[in-house]
């Protein structure tokens, strides 16, 4: 199958809440990019640079829709 | 009580003069990895649990010699597919000769008349439906391993699919199939003796005997499946709830919807939440009084799907859900296979930690599913408070009734182990955490696995309890197919089967 | 040092039979227990997931078939490193059944999920070249790399090309030495597929590019690295670093992926930041023909797949460039197969696999050839000169569709080239065609 253009990407996380402006216990907010609190990572390096994050937000978004294009030609939204 | 030996410079020989050297191999690496599967693995007596040799066959044939050549020597033998499943049915307990049949792969027949494709069973589902689309056609056989896992290794564990409320499970799809049997006798066992007949009333319906049997009785080495048109639409859905009990409500009317297309409902816990919620950004910013969810998806023609999606959007409202957005029940519906194992999603006293993942599997009936999840929580937390080594990831409750979204129910309690720090004091409790959720199950009234197995230590004890008269015929039974003791010993407790005469 | 005990018998099951020698055999404890050490936690990483979803996409395993080659293979074995069960001296040849393609690393739900979260994810690659080069440090390498990388020491390049003439490719061009936009030209492209960076050059220079050559191109060294030769690579890098501050450079210009990957993954980790910008030759060209400098007016009249290089699309995520390249060739009937099917194939060219494991390499090409022909194509169009070259070995050997690059087939679009022998020869090979 072709490659599809799905227009912008989607996978960056969303603006929080209001009604929850704390983040959930070993999470920051990393300029729109949620990540591990590194004060949780004592035992376990991190050692991905910005090039290798930006690489796998995409490509993961890029392979969930070649997930759905595996399983089914179309997915419905939720209203007709 | 039978006697295995020790493999021996004469079987070595013999595998190589059957497979050639290029397909015997008795390199450590190549053995240490072939000692486990994801299940919970003792790591730190890795070298006692590697099989001697292990050999990759590429015909019925030379499995034919493999297994003959192991009675006469007397030495086990453990057929290994994907090893991706979750129970210990692919690890030797015994050392003895592993046979993978992962080299046994190709395509025999696409048959678009009657619908079946005919394989050598050692293909991944996914290569196996890439090359069917095409077609137009499909084997909808969908578990969380799907991108990688086997066709005869799904029939060695009778597997279950996430898709089984509308495609049924692995022992639905699977039409008949060429075994070798633990004597080397090769039968093709069916629905009667038509290779593509699906329901027959001929003779005994043997075929369920070699659906879960764990390797336990018999190598597969040809199989025909059943196949169903591409879907030409899905429609999934996640509705949040604020509390468990409202999600556990709000999934009867989903499950007893009756649609055609609705190929299951998953129930999330408010521990399974919490779970995602450490770092699944689709959760991260949900807020607080988001405590379960109750995900739907369905396939099928694109009038039947939008019909569904109608009904199932206007339960999700009438249940008091909210609709989670498109984004996130699209994603996270496409996410469903890679989202299980992750490593670093451990969390030891606050710290993230690799941990494997253990996931305890039980049926268990509707009524009876807040008093397991109780139980089981109140279990897992008290193991983890004394042990640095477990973490409790949450709990599933996924549709299990084939083609029916009622009944029972596929109750799965995510237990991570940091595998890297255990030892035999941690095992033992591991072993004991594991007998306490099994005995759960049984006082529900429930089976102790859904679809995973049962052979391991911790929960294999009880499976006399559980099957009562048919563990005493699944004794004769091995007795009768397996006079050796060959094939995968010691799962089951079946070696009770030659402890004294019996049948 | 505990192992696990050999079986009886195992005398009888021999190494590889494709290993041509085997180099000394010496304690190789020390080497052993370092490898372990450094990466013991990574394989960890992997050890505890065993889910497996590497296993699928590695070209590798889809023509052996054998768990050893794959990702958890390879993490497995460093695992049982440093419990002690296993010694580098019995691992060494596992470590050959690699092209580091990178699908591995890329498909790993611990990257492609979580990776970006944790700013951990798996590396299979960098852990391939550590367990070679530990090979090579321990003396314990095999026969078949030691002689090629020897060669490419003595000629300065892989292909055994009289270094005097690395640029003899270049002969009627008229190309300047130095400048700030350097083309890198790559050994194979300099030796035997030259129609590449003739095509590359006229192409530039048509856009109004300027650039110029080094003045004494040798290997990027890349290769060597893969194979485990740190030593060798070291002293390649450091020459052609020196060579580009001599000629002025401010720019590179690479139209392989071996050479690109090289300049920007390696020479970073080994200089810093070196100050030279790195652009890929699909990029330079995306971005001229979208500006108007580049017109691809003279149509070809053929059907084409394209197959995605590894360099390119798994390790550097370049897979949208090259494709625009070719929709801006007129009459040419494009039938792609996206970039994440691509994840799953490979030439089979990269990684010193060719060298090492000629019958695996050529099977892993038989594979790639073999998923484009229900396509029904009548050429299969590349963008990596190696890959492109291993594959038409291949494919020479039953009479398959023609490989091609796509600098190649834009320069013929743009009139640089004469397309008519080309397009005759496509057509010769539908006739005879099984």
């Amino acid at each position: 199958m072709p490659d599809q253009d799905h227009g912008e990407p989607r996978g960056s996380a969303p603006p929080a809440s209001e009604q929850d402006e704390q983040l959930p216990p070993g999470v920051i907010d990393n300029g729109g990019h949620y990540e591990v609190d590194p004060a949780i990572m004592t035992i376990y390096p991190q050692f991905a640079t910005d090039f290798e994050v930006d690489r796998i937000v995409k490509d993961r978004l890029e392979y969930l829709y070649w997930v759905q294009r595996h399983f089914a030609d179309r997915v419905l939204p939720p209203h007709g | 009580m039978t006697v295995t030996s020790p493999v021996t410079r004469e079987a070595v020989a013999e595998l190589v003069d059957v497979c050639g050297t290029g397909r015997v191999v008795v390199a450590p690496q190549g053995r240490l990895i072939r000692a486990m599967v994801p299940a919970p693995f003792p790591f730190h007596r890795w070298a006692d649990e590697a099989p001697e040799v292990v050999v990759l066959p590429e015909t019925t044939q030379e499995v034919v010699a493999i297994v003959k050549l192991a009675n006469r020597l007397r030495i086990p033998i453990v057929p290994r597919a994907g090893a991706t499943g979750l129970n210990d049915g692919a690890k030797p307990n015994r050392g003895g000769i592993v046979v993978d049949t992962k080299r046994m792969n190709k395509v025999l027949e696409i048959d678009t008349t009657d619908w079946t494709v005919t394989i050598q069973p050692s293909i991944n589902m996914l290569k196996l439906n890439e090359l069917l689309a095409p077609h137009g056609v499909w084997y909808p056989d969908d578990p969380a391993s799907y991108p990688v896992s086997i066709v005869s290794g799904r029939i060695g564990t009778g597997g279950w699919s996430l898709l089984g409320s509308r495609y049924g499970h692995v022992r639905d799809n699977v039409i008949s199939m060429e075994l070798v049997l633990p004597t080397g006798e090769v039968i093709e066992v069916g629905q009667g003796g038509g290779r593509k007949i699906r329901h027959s009333s001929t003779g005994y319906r043997l075929k369920d005997l070699f659906l879960g049997h764990q390797g336990t009785l018999g190598i597969v080495t040809e199989a025909t499946l059943e196949l169903y048109p591409r879907p030409e639409a899905e429609f999934p859905a996640f509705f949040g709830y604020e509390s468990f009990d409202a999600g556990y409500r709000a999934m009867q009317p989903f499950c007893r919807s009756n649609l055609a297309t609705l190929a299951g409902v998953i129930l999330f816990d408010e521990r399974k939440v919490q779970y995602l919620r450490r770092d699944d950004e689709a959760y991260i910013p949900e807020p607080e009084s988001l405590q379960s969810i109750v995900a739907v998806a369905a396939y099928g023609s694109e009038g039947e799907v939008a019909a569904a999606r109608d009904r199932l959007m206007r339960i999700g409202t009438e249940t008091g859900g909210r609709y989670l957005g498109e984004e996130l029940s699209e994603l996270d519906w496409a996410s469903r296979h890679d989202r299980y194992a992750t490593p670093l999603h451990g969390r030891s006293r606050d710290r993230a930690v690799h941990m494997s993942w253990h996931c305890e599997d039980a049926a268990i009936t509707y009524s009876q599913l807040p008093l397991v999840k109780r139980r089981w929580h109140e279990i897992a937390d008290r193991y983890i408070a004394e042990h640095e080594v477990f973490d409790n990831w949450g709990m599933f409750f996924y549709t299990n009734n084939p083609y029916k979204g009622w009944g029972d129910f596929l109750v799965e309690i995510d237990i991570g182990i940091w595998e890297q720090r255990l030892d035999e004091h941690s095992w033992r409790a591991w072993t004991q955490l594991k007998r306490e959720i099994t005995q759960v199950s049984l006082d529900a009234g429930g089976s102790i696995s859904a679809c995973h197995g049962a052979t391991r230590e911790g929960e294999v004890e009880l499976v006399p309890a559980e099957l009562g008269g048919q563990f005493d015929l699944m004794l004769k039974l091995k007795r009768m197919l397996d006079p050796n003791n060959i094939m995968n010993p010691g799962k089951y407790l079946l070696d009770q089967a030659y402890h004294e005469e019996v049948g | 040092m505990t192992r696990i005990p050999d079986v009886e018998g195992s005398d009888l099951v021999p190494g590889d039979p494709d290993v041509l020698s085997i180099g000394d055999r010496v304690a190789a404890e020390a080497a052993t227990r370092k490898l372990a050490e450094g990466y013991e936690d990574r394989a960890w990483g992997c050890m505890s997931s065993r889910h497996k979803f590497c296993r699928e996409p590695c070209p590798v395993y889809q023509v052996t078939r054998n768990e050893q080659h794959t990702s958890y293979g390879f993490h497995a074995t460093v695992a049982a490193m440093s419990q002690g069960l296993v010694d580098l001296e019995d691992a060494y040849e596992q470590y050959a059944y690699c092209t580091q393609c990178g699908a591995c690393e890329l498909r790993c739900p611990n990257t492609l999920f979580t990776g970006d979260f944790y700013r951990n994810r798996t590396q299979l690659v960098q852990l391939v070249k550590a367990v070679r080069a530990a090979g090579v440090e321990a003396g314990i390498e095999r026969g078949f790399w030691k002689q090629w990388n020897a060669d490419t020491v003595a000629y300065r390049n892989e292909l055994q090309g009289d270094p005097a003439q690395v640029a003899g490719w270049a002969d009627d061009l008229d190309l300047p030495r130095g400048g700030e936009t350097i083309l890198f030209c790559d050994c194979m492209a300099a030796y035997r597929q030259t129609k590449v960076p003739r095509a590359v050059s006229m192409l530039l220079r048509e856009a109004g590019v300027e650039v110029g050559l080094m003045n004494d191109q040798w290997c990027c060294g890349g290769p060597a690295l893969e194979m485990g030769y740190v030593d060798i690579y070291e002293e390649f890098a450091r020459h052609n670093l020196e060579d580009w501050r001599q000629a002025g450079a401010k720019r590179v210009v690479t139209l392989d992926p071996h050479d690109y990957i090289t300049f920007v993954e390696e020479y970073p980790r080994l200089f810093g930041d070196y100050g030279i910008e790195v652009l890929h030759i699909t990029d330079l060209l995306s971005e001229l023909i979208e500006a108007g400098k580049l017109r691809l007016e003279r149509p070809l009249e053929v059907s084409v797949t394209y197959h995605d290089p590894c360099r390119l699309n798994k390790r550097r995520g370049i897979w949208e460039s090259p494709r625009k390249v070719l929709r801006a060739i007129p009459g040419l009937d494009f039938r792609d197969v996206d970039h994440v099917t691509q994840w799953a194939m490979c030439s089979g060219a990269g990684g010193g696999l060719p060298v090492a494991l000629p019958e695996v390499a050529a099977k892993v090409a038989r594979n790639r050839l073999d998923a484009a022909e229900p396509l029904g194509v009548d050429v299969l169009a590349s963008a990596c000169v190696w890959a492109e070259d291993h594959l038409e070995r291949v494919a020479s050997a039953d009479g398959a569709m023609p490989v091609v690059d796509i600098t190649v087939l834009a320069a013929m679009s743009a009139g640089l080239l004469d397309a008519d022998p080309w397009l005759a020869e496509v057509r010769r090979n539908q006739e005879t065609a099984p």
